[in-house]
């Protein structure tokens, strides 16, 4: 199968006629479609899948994003409609090439646009139409009867998710746990579904003509058919019994795989523990000392408040200074010598004078006239307070200055601190949960469990084969009563064809399953070193429960111990090894390859993408996903590059050709 | 498509192989009978099991006829 051409009408953000050449050459096998988000890559991607796959895809599309199709009728169009009072025809048309023989299928919806209760203009379905043309090599267009048998010829609607995905959902496969989503990928490509459904078919007719065998039969040939009936129907029950054990088993050894793997990398938190215990007694420290600071710098303010007041208190007291280097305020004279002589009424010239008489009485007013001149000392003590404040004021600026820069130095501690401590706090969020304890407990559990479920197969099987040697001896019996009435041996023979078949099949089927799982595990090892050069010491296996393993070369497993690129690769190696087993060859569309792929496999990836099938569609990310080591590995294979332009305006999306 | 005959892939022709190794040649027509209407409606949306039905009852015919 090779793709063509899409051509698409009024389809999402795709106003009017689009058309993009898909065709490419085995030299150059790979179309990119460049888009940021939102502008219309995965649209293009469902229309392809629209085109080929209809009715199908449309449940898929309500099953994985909750959309109907109608819901992709353009907006645009849908207004031109109800302006011109008509009706807007959606379609998506696929043209192809398989076997040598050109197609093209064509869906198409037409809508009537009406206003809802809101008043919002929404499309009404009323014509829905799937057309299928083979383009004869005289050029004629044949119409062919469309059903899904022709597509399950080319790419059957459940193995078409392993050809055209996206890079979100595929990179799942390499994860814990997917064994099941491995086993339903190798079962569908290689067909084992209908080998599967062909012996539930068989085993159906043969309980028909069994029971019809039991209802006709008379006499001792009815004991034994009631009896072989109900020995096969005991059969049929314990072999539902087997396989729901053998799920459940499988369950199980996943589980305890995934909890032994935490178990090996549950990391030691301890140190980092003692690493947050740490900065947490740092920020307390730094805590209490920003509160010091800051109530220091409280007080501190009340001081430098006043240093508005300090140029003019400097100025006073120069003014001051300079009038008492001029003796305009007197010195001082000594109060205490005055009242001295007073006391002692003995002149300082030696005379004695009495009170009242007129030394006294010069003294006195000398006191007098001294205590007058106080105000001028007191201005002189000023003086001094004043320069003495005015220093305090300025070592309390310096002082806040010095605190503000603490303050500052303690914030930026803290902010660091605070970082360092949530960058631990998602280290530990990052980590499991659990704690070892509780995880070997549940490990244990589980290895009950096994062991349990292990006994129980044990009897199961006895059972069985218990049940398969009454069968024997019923068959016997049967065959020999049933020589006696023909209409019962008619209806015996059908019941033991249909039954054989049945049983050679299972045989067939656990062969053939076994068979491909080794066909894929010898691929996917292949694969996996072509994308991952750098991981060659590794073994890839593909376990009997479907596991995707990576062993070491002691045969430990290794799977953690691959970087999430090339865990990631290991995916898509698995899906080049099922691609090549199932040897349809389909075009390969994926949108957003590289989106959750790792930079360090990019260069790897985009080498290898282009060699694993003839036609390679990828729909990316400028920049991030179309970047220098993709482009410089991909432009040189691309037969086309498009680039889409989105106006978010009128919510319009073009194609432009690079 | 259904112009030329299609080319068997390599598990094909395992499960052929496997197929082959099947003794009773009646069995074998019954499982390649079956396993065709399967392939042939794998999307219906009601597998027509009349047609499985009709799968054994040929073998089982024949049968009758070589024997009498």
């Amino acid at each position: 199968m090779h793709f063509e051409r899409l051509e698409i009408l009024n389809f999402a953000s795709y106003y009017g006629e689009h058309s993009i050449d898909l065709d490419c050459t085995s030299d150059c096998p790979v179309v990119i479609v460049l888009g940021g988000t939102g502008y219309g890559k995965t649209t293009l991607f469902d229309a392809i899948n629209w085109a080929l796959y209809g009715a199908d895809y449309e449940r898929d599309l309500v099953k994985r994003r909750e959309r109907q199709i109608i819901d992709y009728v353009n907006e645009s169009a849908l207004r031109d409609a109800e302006a011109a009072q008509g009706f807007v025809e959606m379609s998506c048309t696929l043209y192809f090439e398989h076997d040598g023989v050109h197609y093209y299928i064509n869906q198409a919806l037409a809508a009537q646009p009406v206003r809802n209760n809101e008043g919002k203009l929404t499309p009404i379905q009323t014509d829905r139409t799937t057309a299928l043309y083979e383009i004869t090599s005289s050029g004629d267009h044949k119409r062919l009867k469309y059903d899904t048998i022709f597509l399950d010829e080319i790419l059957p609607n459940n193995v078409k998710d392993y050809f055209l995905f996206d890079g979100d959902r595929i990179y799942n496969l390499s994860n814990p746990g997917a064994s099941q989503e491995v086993r339903d990928a190798i079962f569908r490509v290689v067909d084992l579904e209908l080998i599967k459904n062909a012996i539930g078919h068989l085993s159906d007719v043969a309980t028909e003509h069994r029971r019809a065998a039991n209802r006709e039969s008379t006499g001792e040939l009815s004991e034994v058919e009631e009896k072989y009936t109900r020995a096969r129907d005991r059969l049929s029950q314990l072999k539902e019994e087997e396989e729901n054990l053998k799920e459940e088993e499988r369950a199980i050894k996943a589980q305890i795989e995934a909890l032994e793997e935490k178990l090996k990398n549950l990391p030691d938190t301890s140190k980092l523990q003692e690493r947050r215990s740490q900065f947490i007694q740092q920020l307390r420290r730094v805590e209490t000392d920003q509160e010091s600071v800051t109530a220091e710098i409280r007080t501190l303010c009340a001081t430098v408040a006043l240093s508005f007041a300090r140029e003019p208190v400097l100025n006073l007291a120069n003014e001051l200074d300079s009038k008492r280097q001029k003796g305009l305020i007197p010195k001082k004279v000594s109060q205490s010598l005055l009242r001295d002589l007073l006391e002692l009424k003995r002149c300082i010239c030696g005379t004695e004078f009495k009170e009242g008489d007129q030394i006294f009485q010069a003294l006195t007013a000398r006191l007098e006239a001294e205590r007058a001149k106080s105000s001028g000392q007191e201005l002189l003590e000023l003086l001094f307070q004043l320069g003495t404040a005015s220093d305090l004021v300025g070592e309390a600026v310096q002082q806040l200055n010095e605190n503000d820069e603490e303050l500052q130095r303690l914030h930026e501690h803290r902010r660091e601190l605070d970082i360092a401590i949530k960058q631990i706090d998602s280290e530990l969020e990052k980590l499991p949960k659990e704690d070892v304890t509780a995880l070997t407990s549940e490990v244990r559990e589980r290895r009950n469990a096994q062991i349990s479920i292990a006994r129980k197969l044990q009897q199961t099987s006895d059972r069985i084969a218990q049940c398969q040697d009454e069968i024997k001896e019923y068959e016997k019996k049967r065959e020999a009563l049933g020589k006696k009435q023909e209409k019962v041996r008619r209806l015996q023979r059908r019941e033991r064809l249909a039954q054989r078949a049945a049983d050679e099949l299972e045989e067939i089927y656990e062969a053939f399953a076994e068979d491909s799982r080794q066909a894929v595990e010898g691929l996917t090892k292949q694969e996996f070193r072509q994308f991952v050069q750098s991981a060659s010491a590794y073994q890839v296996a593909l376990n009997e429960e479907y596991e995707l393993q990576v062993l070491d070369s002691h045969g430990n497993r290794a799977l953690q111990r691959l970087s999430m690129g090339q865990s990631q690769c290991l995916s898509l190696a698995f899906i080049t090894a099922i691609s090549r087993v199932s040897e349809k060859n389909p075009p390969l569309v994926i949108d957003m390859p590289f989106g959750r792929l790792d930079r360090d496999v990019h260069d790897e990836v985009s080498t290898r993408l282009p060699e694993i099938t003839s036609q390679l569609i990828l729909f990316l990310i400028p920049e991030i996903e179309w970047n220098e080591v993709t482009a410089k590995n991909l432009q040189p294979k691309a037969s086309h590059i498009y680039r889409l332009e989105f106006d978010k305006a009128n919510r319009e999306t073009t194609i432009t050709k690079l | 498509m259904s112009h030329r005959r299609l080319k068997l892939t390599k598990s094909q022709e395992r499960l052929m192989r496997l197929f082959s190794e099947v003794d009773d040649e009646d069995i074998r027509e019954i499982m390649a009978d079956v396993v065709f209407i399967e392939g042939k409606h794998r999307s219906a949306r009601n597998f027509p099991v009349r047609l499985i039905r009709d799968a054994v009852d040929k073998v089982a015919r024949l049968q009758e006829m070589s024997e009498k």
